[in-house]
C-alpha cells in the first residue's frame, strides 16, 4: 500500500494494544477511529502521544489499523467500488473468533463502517440456513426443552406456507 | 445502524475498559460472546425466513428475535408498507397484535389464505374500528357549544389560562391520523356514543365476495361498538343509483340491526355515490342526536369523475352541517384509492382504507 502523503499529515500517533504492542499510525488514518478522535478533542500536544486502546489485543488492533489505512487510501485515490468490495471481502476472510473480536473492537472503538462490514459478514453466514445448519456454523448448543422447541415451531407454523 | 454505547471516552477510559472486560478477555469468541445489541445488528437486515430460522436455534435467539420490534417492523413495512393507505394502520395494528412479529405472521397467514386478494387482518380491522370510534371534537358543533364561546380567544393560549377548555375534552388540534397519537392515547371511549351511517355499494360491479366482505365489516363494526360504545346507533343503507335504507339509526344493542345486515340482498344496478352520502347527512341531521357522527362508505369506487367531485362536495357538506366524519373503505378489483381518499378528506379526521383488493406481496 502506498504511503500517506507527507506534507501536512506527518504527525503519527501511537496506539497501544491491551497486550502492550505499539502501532504507529498516521494521524488522519487513526482519526477514522472515533474512539481516538474523541480522546484527542481536548489534548493540545498529540505528536508521539501513546493512546491505550482498551481491551483490544494486538492481533485485532492490527486488523483495525489495516482497515483504516485502506479506507483512508481509498478515499484519497477514489478507488472504484468493485475494488473496495473485493478488498473488503478478502479482509473479512478470517476465523470466526477473529471476526467476533473485530465486531466487539469496531463497536468499542466506534468505527461504524467496520462494524457494518463485520455484522453483514455474520448475516451472510446465517442467510438461507436451517436452524441446524446455523447451530453447526456458529457452534451453538440447542438449549430448548422439547416442549419449548414445539412452541417455537407452533408460533412459526405460518412460515412454511408463506412462500 | 449506530454503534452501541457511543463513547465520550476521553474522560472515562478506565471505566470503559472495565466494562468491556467480560467481552474481550476470553481466548476464543463465538456469536454468543456478543452482547444482545450486537447480535441484533448482525440479523438486522435479514429477511423474515432467516429470522424465523434463527429463532429455532437457541433460547437466547428465540427471545431476542420474537420480541424485536425494530426488525419485524422493518420486515412488515418492506412487505406491506407501500401497498395501500392502510400502511398508516400498521403501528396501531401491531399494538392490537401484541408484537410486530405477531402482526407480520397474522398478515402473512391472511395473505396466504386469501391469495390473490389482499384483505385486512384482524388486528388491522381493530385499528380501523379504533379510528372510526375516536372522538376528535369539532369546535363548531352543538355537542361542544362551550367551545364556540372560548375558541377564538383562548384556543392557542397556555393551559394555565382559566378560560381554556376542560382537560377531559380532546384538543381540536389533536391529529387523529397520527398512529403515534392513537397509541399514546387509548381513548376513554366507554361512555361516549357514536351515530354511524353505513353506506354499502350494491351495484352490479360489486362481486359476491366483495359484498360479503362489506357485510363482514358491517358486522365487525356493530360488534365492536356493542363492546366499547353500547349506547351507539347504526343505520344501514345500500345503494345503486339510488340509496335504499335497510334500517335507520338503531341502537347497536338491538338484534334487528345484525339481522338487517345478515338479510341484506344485493340490489345490483349502476352506482351513484353522492346520493347515499346526502341521505346519510339527512339521517344524521336529527336535532337531538347525542354524541359523535360518522359516515362509513364501502364501495368499489368505480364511478365517473364528475360524480366523484359531487361526492366530495357532499362529504364536505355532511361534515360542515352535521359534523360527520367520512370514512371510505375500498373493496374490489380496481379500487380508486385516490378518488376515495379525496372524498374522505372532505371531513377533518376522515380517512380512506382498502378493505379488499387484488395484489401480491411476494
Amino acid at each position: 500500500m502506498a504511503d500517506v502523503p507527507n506534507q501536512i499529515n506527518n504527525i503519527t500517533l501511537k496506539l497501544k494494544s491491551k497486550d502492550g504492542e505499539i502501532f504507529e499510525v498516521e494521524k488522519p488514518v487513526a482519526m477514522q477511529i472515533n474512539f481516538v478522535k474523541g480522546m484527542l478533542e481536548d489534548v493540545d500536544e498529540i505528536d508521539g502521544m501513546e493512546i491505550p486502546m482498551g481491551e483490544v489485543e494486538a492481533a485485532i488492533l492490527a486488523k483495525v489499523v489495516e482497515y483504516c489505512k485502506f479506507h483512508y487510501q481509498q478515499e484519497l485515490n477514489q478507488t472504484n467500488a468493485d475494488e473496495v468490495d473485493r478488498w473488503e471481502r478478502a479482509f473479512v476472510q478470517v476465523d470466526k473468533s477473529t471476526l467476533f473480536q473485530l465486531i466487539l473492537a469496531a463497536n468499542f472503538l466506534d468505527v461504524q463502517s467496520l462494524l457494518d462490514l463485520t455484522c453483514k459478514t455474520v448475516a451472510d453466514m446465517i442467510k438461507g440456513k436451517t436452524p441446524e445448519q446455523i447451530r453447526a456454523e456458529f457452534d451453538i448448543d440447542n438449549d430448548f426443552t422439547p416442549e419449548q422447541l414445539e412452541e417455537v415451531r407452533r408460533d412459526n407454523a405460518w412460515c412454511a406456507e408463506d412462500r | 445502524m449506530s454503534p452501541v454505547t457511543p463513547t465520550p471516552l476521553q474522560h472515562h477510559l478506565h471505566h470503559h475498559q472495565q466494562q468491556q472486560q467480560h467481552h474481550l478477555h476470553k481466548p476464543t469468541f463465538d456469536l454468543t460472546a456478543l452482547p444482545d445489541e450486537l447480535i441484533s445488528m448482525c440479523y438486522a437486515d435479514l429477511p423474515a425466513t432467516d429470522l424465523v430460522a434463527l429463532e429455532h436455534v437457541s433460547r437466547r435467539l428465540r427471545h431476542l428475535i420474537a420480541y424485536d420490534s425494530v426488525c419485524w417492523r422493518r420486515c412488515t413495512d418492506a412487505r406491506w408498507g407501500h401497498l395501500t393507505t392502510n400502511s398508516v394502520l400498521l403501528p396501531s395494528a401491531a399494538r392490537h397484535a401484541g408484537t410486530w412479529k405477531n402482526l407480520y405472521s397474522e398478515k402473512a397467514i391472511c395473505d396466504a389464505k386469501n391469495n390473490p386478494w389482499l384483505t385486512l387482518c384482524q388486528s388491522e380491522m381493530l385499528a380501523i374500528l379504533d379510528l372510526i370510534k375516536q372522538h376528535p371534537v369539532a369546535p363548531h358543533l352543538p355537542t361542544t357549544s362551550h367551545w364556540s364561546t372560548t375558541t377564538n380567544a383562548t384556543h392557542h393560549s397556555p393551559p394555565s389560562e382559566p378560560a381554556t377548555p376542560p382537560p377531559d375534552k380532546p384538543s381540536p388540534l389533536f391529529s387523529f391520523s397520527s398512529p403515534a397519537s392513537v397509541m399514546a392515547h387509548p381513548a376513554p371511549m366507554h361512555h361516549q356514543c357514536i351515530n354511524i351511517v353505513l353506506l354499502i355499494d350494491a351495484s352490479s360491479s360489486v362481486t359476491d365476495d366483495d359484498f360479503d366482505a362489506m357485510k363482514n365489516f358491517a358486522r365487525a363494526l356493530v360488534a365492536s361498538l356493542r363492546h366499547t360504545h353500547p349506547k351507539s346507533a347504526v343505520a344501514l343503507v345500500q345503494f345503486n343509483q339510488h340509496p335504499k335504507v335497510e334500517i335507520s339509526l338503531t341502537p347497536v344493542s338491538k338484534a334487528k340491526l345484525t339481522t338487517a345486515i345478515d338479510n341484506m340482498e344485493q340490489l345490483m344496478g349502476s352506482t351513484d355515490i353522492a346520493a347515499p352520502i346526502r341521505r346519510a347527512r339527512e339521517i344524521l341531521s336529527v336535532e337531538a342526536l347525542p354524541g359523535d357522527r360518522a359516515i362509513v362508505l364501502l364501495t368499489d369506487g368505480q364511478t365517473h369523475a364528475d360524480e366523484l367531485h359531487e361526492s366530495e362536495k357532499e362529504a364536505r357538506r355532511a361534515y360542515e352541517e352535521v359534523g360527520a366524519r367520512m370514512f371510505t373503505l375500498g373493496v374490489g378489483r380496481d379500487v380508486d384509492e385516490l378518488g376515495l381518499g379525496r372524498v374522505a378528506s372532505g371531513s377533518e379526521g376522515g380517512m380512506n382504507f382498502t378493505l379488499r383488493r387484488l395484489g401480491s406481496t411476494k
